[in-house]
């Protein structure tokens, strides 16, 4: 059953033919895999890019034989300490890399992708590669690097440098 | 989930503009920040409101609280106080940034143990402060409290407590470790109602006993308990009660006692207390949260005075076989217990001790710390022959013990990871002593105090087949030991030998003129 191939079509209505066993590193595809049983009607990812959709596939295959990571339903992000982020393999940092000059798009892309299909592994790849840019970056640099607004008032500004001075000797 | 939508609905229209980075979604920030170092906490909070929020909550999700009386501080890693103080006056309504509000797990610990006049006012003010920006959360899902008191806090303290019971209730787990306020069947009743399906670990220690109803009640109540101490009334219902209803439990603490406490009681039973670390909740506890469990005992052992024991022969018999069913039942249902201490003279009647003795050897897998102090039973543990289960074990204290040589040898040959053992007053002989030298080479602890079958000969023992590691031996009052040529010249041995040696216990007087003055001059 699992050397089965599964039909997934991506936002561009592009299909793509997987084995079963690599579509099932998502939780997305797996528990919906589950849910139809036998079919051979393929899989629509609205949300991914035929791009991006190539690139997690790349992924999942070299992955094919880790071990499902724990389910950790009843535990949410914030109730864990601070993680690392430094320990990353050759082959994903090589892979999360991809081409320099659409690094940063790319890498968002990627994100968005792993959190819609929740393949958690890949997901934090993401977020560890993400927490490792904007380290010892200023503010202005990350609003760079990510496109981002500055929207504060002058006030606020002054409101969080001042009540978060403690936490630059942390 | 509910606090995620409370993030999003902080964001207001438009804060951030996309080109081609798309924007990512509160929960992968979230998830990024948790990677992130503290020290740059500032950078992420001021890119843009959106990333603010979720960078303040991250770094103010923990809420660390402690005031110990006579640090004369109060650590934590946030100017909390200073912060949420200025909060309160300053921005009552305007504030953008409300930190209580962040806050998800709480970690309190109060000691107020001790100090001066001072340190009272000081750690009264505080305990009300801590109060009052308690009373601004909103939610919490790991609570962790430990509350130390002495007499002066008692009240103070049991107050605490019905304040914390008027707080959320943790969503995801329970930590108390309380000490020293006294005990009523309703607070605990009312904590096993509030927290059982989420508390995870429940110390109620150096108080009066808590009724057998509500320690049942709490068992029953709480299926997730993984670390429990209590003071009890003894009742081998309660170990089968645990048993049944607490699969979970790791360590367990049961310090048996009767209410009115100092009163001699007519039966001692023994108590049983296991006190291994809680490795993540240790780190919060430090040293008080167990060390408590451990003087609780000690103290407790103060009461068991076998002054007079006729009038309970019959009552014995009857309980002690429940007790080792218990026992063997908590052994059978997989608990693994660290830590086993019976302590009082009368805790055992004549002949169960040794029973006692075969189920831990044979059933207390994992045990780190065996103790048996002050049980007076004839020939105790002299015909236990399997000691399998206490491959592990570390620390033996038979102190005042009638423990049975035999015994002693056969830890010797079954324990090699022994680090300590305390032996003063017991019937230790020089094999013994020479069997611990050459079979446990991580022993450092050797207290021998008052055992007058020692003699020389257990010393050279020592120097030849020991690993020259001891940090700590008491030979004070062996007196035997100096029915030798040169003791002294021997003494010297052993302190070159053992390089590490802090402590030699030779104190013989009044029984002979060989003083730690003389020990003074040997060190140097």
């Amino acid at each position: 059953m699992s050397d089965t191939l599964v039909t997934l079509t991506s936002q561009e209505g592009k299909p793509e033919q997987v084995p079963r066993r690599i579509a099932e590193r998502s939780t997305l595809l797996k528990n919906m895999l589950e849910d139809v049983g036998e079919s051979n009607q393929p899989i629509p990812l609205p949300n991914v890019s035929h791009k991006i959709l190539k690139r997690v596939l790349e992924y999942c295959i070299h992955h094919k034989d880790d071990p499902q990571p724990p389910s950790d339903d009843d535990k949410d992000s914030f109730d864990s300490s601070r993680k690392r982020s430094d320990d990353i393999d050759e082959w994903d940092q090589k892979f999360i890399k991809g081409k320099e000059e659409e690094h940063n798009e790319e890498l968002f892309q990627i994100i968005l992708a792993a959190n819609y299909l929740d393949i958690k592994p890949l997901l934090d790849l993401g977020c560890k590669t993400v927490a490792n840019m904007i380290k010892g970056k200023s503010p202005e640099q990350i609003r760079e690097m990510f496109n981002i607004e500055n929207d504060f008032t002058p006030e606020e500004e002054d409101q969080i440098r001042r009540e978060n001075e403690w936490a630059a000797d942390a | 989930m509910d606090f995620r939508k409370s993030l999003w609905s902080f964001r207001r229209p438009g804060t951030t503009i996309q080109r081609n980075i798309p924007e990512l979604p509160v929960e992968t920030l979230v998830n990024i920040f948790s990677y992130c170092e503290t020290s740059d906490l500032i950078s992420r909070a001021l890119v843009c409101r959106k990333w603010a929020h979720v960078a303040l909550a991250v770094a103010w999700k923990d809420l660390d609280l402690a005031y110990i009386v006579g640090e004369r501080q109060t650590a934590s890693m946030r100017p909390l106080f200073n912060i949420l103080q200025s909060t309160e006056c300053s921005r009552r309504g305007t504030a953008s940034f409300e930190y209580h509000s962040y806050i998800r797990n709480v970690s309190i610990i109060l000691r107020l143990v001790g100090g001066d006049k001072d340190e009272h006012v000081c750690a009264h003010n505080r305990v009300t402060y801590t109060r009052s920006i308690l009373s601004n959360i909103k939610q919490i899902a790991d609570l962790k409290v430990v509350l130390d008191v002495d007499t002066l806090f008692q009240e103070r303290g049991a107050e605490f407590i019905r304040h914390l019971l008027e707080l959320p209730t943790p969503t995801h787990s329970t930590h108390l470790v309380i000490s020293g306020v006294p005990c009523d069947d309703k607070l605990v009743n009312d904590i096993a109602q509030k927290y059982g399906p989420t508390l995870h670990s429940f110390h109620f220690v150096n108080g009066e006993p808590v009724s057998l109803n509500s320690a049942m009640n709490l068992s029953c109540l709480s299926p997730n308990l993984e670390s429990l101490a209590l003071i009890v009334p003894y009742e081998g219902l309660l170990l089968k009660t645990i048993t049944g209803k607490n699969p979970k439990v790791k360590t367990l603490g049961l310090h048996f006692r009767n209410p009115g406490g100092t009163s001699t009681p007519s039966f001692t039973p023994p108590a049983v207390v296991a006190v291994p670390p809680l490795p993540t909740f240790n780190q919060l506890a430090g040293a008080v949260g167990f060390v408590e469990v451990a003087e609780l005992d000690d103290a407790g052992a103060m009461v068991l005075d076998d002054d007079d024991n006729e009038g309970s022969e019959e009552e014995v018999p009857a309980e002690v076989p429940q007790f080792l069913t218990s026992l063997e039942g908590l052994f059978a249902s997989g608990m693994r217990l660290t830590c086993i201490k019976i302590s009082g003279q009368s805790a055992i009647p004549e002949g169960e001790g040794s029973r006692i003795l075969e189920i831990i050897g044979r059933e207390a897998i994992g045990l780190k710390r065996l103790q048996f102090t002050a049980v007076r039973d004839p020939n105790l543990g002299s015909e236990v022959q399997n000691l399998s289960a206490l491959s592990s074990l570390e620390h033996l204290i038979v102190s005042l013990t009638s423990i049975h040589p035999s015994f002693l040898l056969r830890v010797a040959h079954s324990c090699p990871l022994l680090t300590e053992v305390r032996a003063e007053g017991t019937q230790i002989t020089d094999e013994c002593v020479k069997a611990f030298a050459s079979n446990c080479k991580n022993l450092r602890i050797l207290q021998l105090a008052l055992c007058v079958r020692l003699t020389i000969h257990a010393v050279v023992a020592v120097i030849q087949y020991g690993s020259g590691r001891l940090r700590s031996l008491d030979l004070s009052y062996c007196w035997p030991v100096l029915r030798c040529r040169d003791p002294l010249l021997i003494l010297i041995w052993l302190v070159e030998g053992n390089p590490d040696l802090e402590k030699l216990g030779v104190m013989f007087k009044p029984f002979h003129d060989f003083t730690s003055v003389t020990l003074q001059k040997l060190a140097g």
